[in-house]
């Protein structure tokens, strides 16, 4: 415990005093003394969590911890899709050894940008093995370009997965793949069976992490799969972990309990960017909570703001929604799709839900039996939590104006004003 | 060996280099290399040397279209020797700046090249060139290095958004197949545009000191290739073991000698 805390404390004191790290006196303000110590958790449990608005505020050389001729990489995490860029400093180390020792690799196919900083630890740790990347515009010219290399690891964004299994079947490449990794977002119960299903055998990793976090992954998947939870994580000894609950800000330290993960990457000479309680915006539980951080393991639930919608005296999650079709497996494909539109002032609630019926589809009964069958919470479905006056009711009915490939379209809009 | 002219005009040891490389020493009772015959000589050289494929790279500057070109096998990442020189007189600071596509495997010796230089890059998002120009905005990186379709593309952005005089210089580099080249299609207001040829991506054969900034046709060729001319084209081997064994490959071009400059020769290349 003390050990921790006293890595803990050198880098408050480091982010405290140095100018380098000057955001950091500038977040901490008056609250935070300038004789602070992290002697007790409490005490570490007082500093303000950062979130990504402090960062994108802020000039990349104002939250550093080393000069940049120290760093391998500038690039960005945020910003692909139109919004405030946030740049972070890398360097080239390589963190995969519990992913590439369990298999020994003998080619590496990958692609996505994250590729490009695997592929550099990994040519230090691996220099004769062959390494093939390539971006996700390009699938098929990358791949051609593994055509005949022994390849028994692949790597590729989650949502392309599709896109790549296609391409690795065109030029044989599936049936040797012992190792298949997979990242950008949570792997879903549906999504681990497909890929279980494409590679018979392969071991299925799910790397956790954050672009604005540093190269490093927040936690590796221990390949155990639970088809409630999903992937279940251990903790990576480069960082301290912390789950809080997202409204209260209170530290979560017990099994089964949803809260926010707050992550502090250790400062380390291959680190030139640590962060200090850094809200990640991602949900996350507990499987296994044990007093020292490096022995927990958990589970990922989802975005914050995207795969969880809160509604009074409740919440509706994507993997609720899979669970809950699951169940109907007789009616519907396992695979289906939900768009969530943000809630403002003036626009409620609403989802919609693309399922692709088995065959003849009553769409009022199935809209009722779902209806019944999508819990809230662990113990309270929604059909019951409305009929109880728990939270609002919300118009539930098909489109039939619009059909892809069949599927059918049920949207959900939430009542405003009703019980 | 038969040709008008050769450059260099001596090499210590030829013939037993070419000897140990090819099996013999004339090289035209062995048939013109093509990007296949070329990926089975390497192949067999990394065999005879005990080297695994550590990848492959497109015989073309293609971007998407898998069938438009071949695979053309590595067991040694190429040496960027002209990115050397380049860094060594210019002295760019602070960042680099990649922009080009993963699909040709640049990145690590683009990475190698920086890090002996104290330099680090930035390159990411490709595809998204708004980006591109912002991290030229909050990273600063006064060194690009890009394709020559894509200069421009990136500075248009970068104009359009204010972001000027950050970048000093430009390596453009253009595919064999892909001269002449506009220059003025390539260039970055207010910085140096220095030219180079790839055989491969990655494999520069000519580029261009600070003497021949402005030209677009003049450049030294690489030495550690033995370049042939005569009046059947340009062919090039490879006789130095840190660049491809490539016997007597084609090139869609001519040179014509022009002048020595800081003791390099230079030379006109004139597509055919």
């Amino acid at each position: 415990m003390l050990n921790y805390l006293s890595k803990l404390d050198a880098m408050f004191q480091y982010a405290y005093h140095n100018d380098r790290a000057s955001f950091y006196r500038d977040l901490y303000g008056d609250r935070v003394r300038p004789d602070f110590h992290v002697d007790t958790l409490d005490a570490w449990r007082s500093l303000p969590f950062v979130t990504k608005a402090d960062l994108q505020q802020v000039p990349l050389l104002e939250r550093t911890f080393t000069d940049l001729s120290n760093a391998d990489m500038i690039r960005t995490s945020s910003g692909t899709s139109g919004g405030e860029v946030l740049m972070t400093l890398r360097n080239f180390t390589w963190r995969y050894d519990e992913l590439f020792e369990r298999i020994q690799p003998t080619g590496v196919l990958s692609l996505g940008d994250i590729s490009y900083a695997v592929e550099n630890g990994f040519r230090l740790k691996y220099p004769n093995i062959p390494f093939i990347g390539g971006d996700l515009h390009a699938v098929g010219a990358a791949v051609r370009l593994a055509e005949g290399l022994p390849i028994n690891v692949v790597g590729c964004w989650l949502f392309a997965y599709d896109m790549f299994i296609q391409q690795l079947d065109r030029y044989g490449l599936r049936e040797g793949v012992a190792v298949v990794y997979t990242f950008g977002e949570r792997v879903t119960p549906a999504q681990y069976v497909k890929l279980k299903t494409a590679f018979p055998g392969a071991l299925v990793y799910t790397l956790y992490g954050a672009t604005e976090i540093h190269e490093t992954r927040l936690g590796y998947s221990v390949d155990e799969f639970d088809m409630e939870l999903g992937t279940i994580f251990s903790t990576s000894e480069h960082l301290y972990m912390e789950l809080i609950d997202p409204d209260t800000g209170t530290v979560i330290e017990e099994t089964g309990k949803e809260g926010e993960v707050v992550v502090t990457m250790m400062w380390t000479e291959n680190n030139p960017s640590p962060l200090l309680r850094y809200r990640m915006g991602d949900l996350a539980m507990y499987t296994t909570y044990h007093e020292d951080p490096w022995q927990r393991r958990y589970a990922t639930r989802g975005r914050r703001e995207l795969d969880r919608i809160r509604i009074p005296g409740g919440q509706l999650q994507a993997s609720e929604f899979e669970r809950a079709i699951g169940t109907f497996h007789d009616l519907v494909m396992p695979d289906f799709e939900l768009h969530y539109t943000p809630v403002t002032d003036t626009v409620p609630m609403q989802a919609e839900l693309w399922v692709l019926p088995r065959g003849p589809f009553d769409e009022r009964s199935f809209i009722d039996a779902f209806m019944q069958a999508v819990r809230i919470s662990p113990d309270r479905t929604y059909a019951d939590a409305v009929s109880r006056g728990l939270v609002p009711a919300m118009q539930c009915r098909s489109v039939r104006t619009l059909s892809r490939e069949g599927r059918k379209r049920i949207r959900f809009i939430e009542e405003r004003g009703g019980k | 060996m038969h040709a008008e002219s050769l450059y260099p005009a001596t090499l210590p040891d030829l013939e037993r280099v070419l000897d140990d490389r090819y099996g013999t020493h004339d090289l035209t009772a062995l048939e013109l290399d093509t990007p296949d015959t070329c990926s089975q000589r390497i192949v067999a050289e990394a065999q005879r040397l005990k080297r695994t494929i550590i990848n492959r790279i497109p015989s073309r500057f293609i971007r998407n279209d898998d069938d438009l070109s071949d695979p053309i096998p590595q067991y040694q990442f190429p040496q960027w020797r002209s990115l050397d020189e380049q860094y060594r007189f210019y002295k760019p600071h602070g960042g680099v700046m990649l922009f080009a596509p993963g699909l040709w495997q640049f990145v690590y010796p683009f990475h190698l090249q920086a890090r002996r230089h104290g330099l680090f890059v930035t390159r990411e998002s490709f595809t998204n060139t708004p980006l591109a120009a912002e991290i030229v905005r909050q990273a600063q990186p006064t060194f690009l290095v890009a394709h020559i379709a894509d200069v421009a593309a990136l500075q248009n952005e970068l104009q359009r958004r204010g972001v000027t005089d950050i970048i000093k210089t430009v390596v453009a580099f253009a595919g064999v197949d892909e001269l002449p080249i506009d220059l003025a299609s390539c260039t970055v207001p207010n910085a140096n545009t220095t030219l180079e040829i790839h055989l491969f991506p990655g494999h520069v054969i000519a580029y261009q000191s600070f003497p021949l900034l402005g030209s677009t046709d003049t450049f030294h060729l690489d030495r550690r290739y033995l370049w042939e001319f005569n009046e059947d084209g340009t062919f090039i081997t490879g006789v130095d073991e840190s660049v491809l064994p490539l016997c007597r490959y084609r090139l869609p071009f001519s040179c014509a000698p022009t002048e020595t400059i800081s003791q390099q020769k230079a030379y006109t290349i004139t597509p055919c």
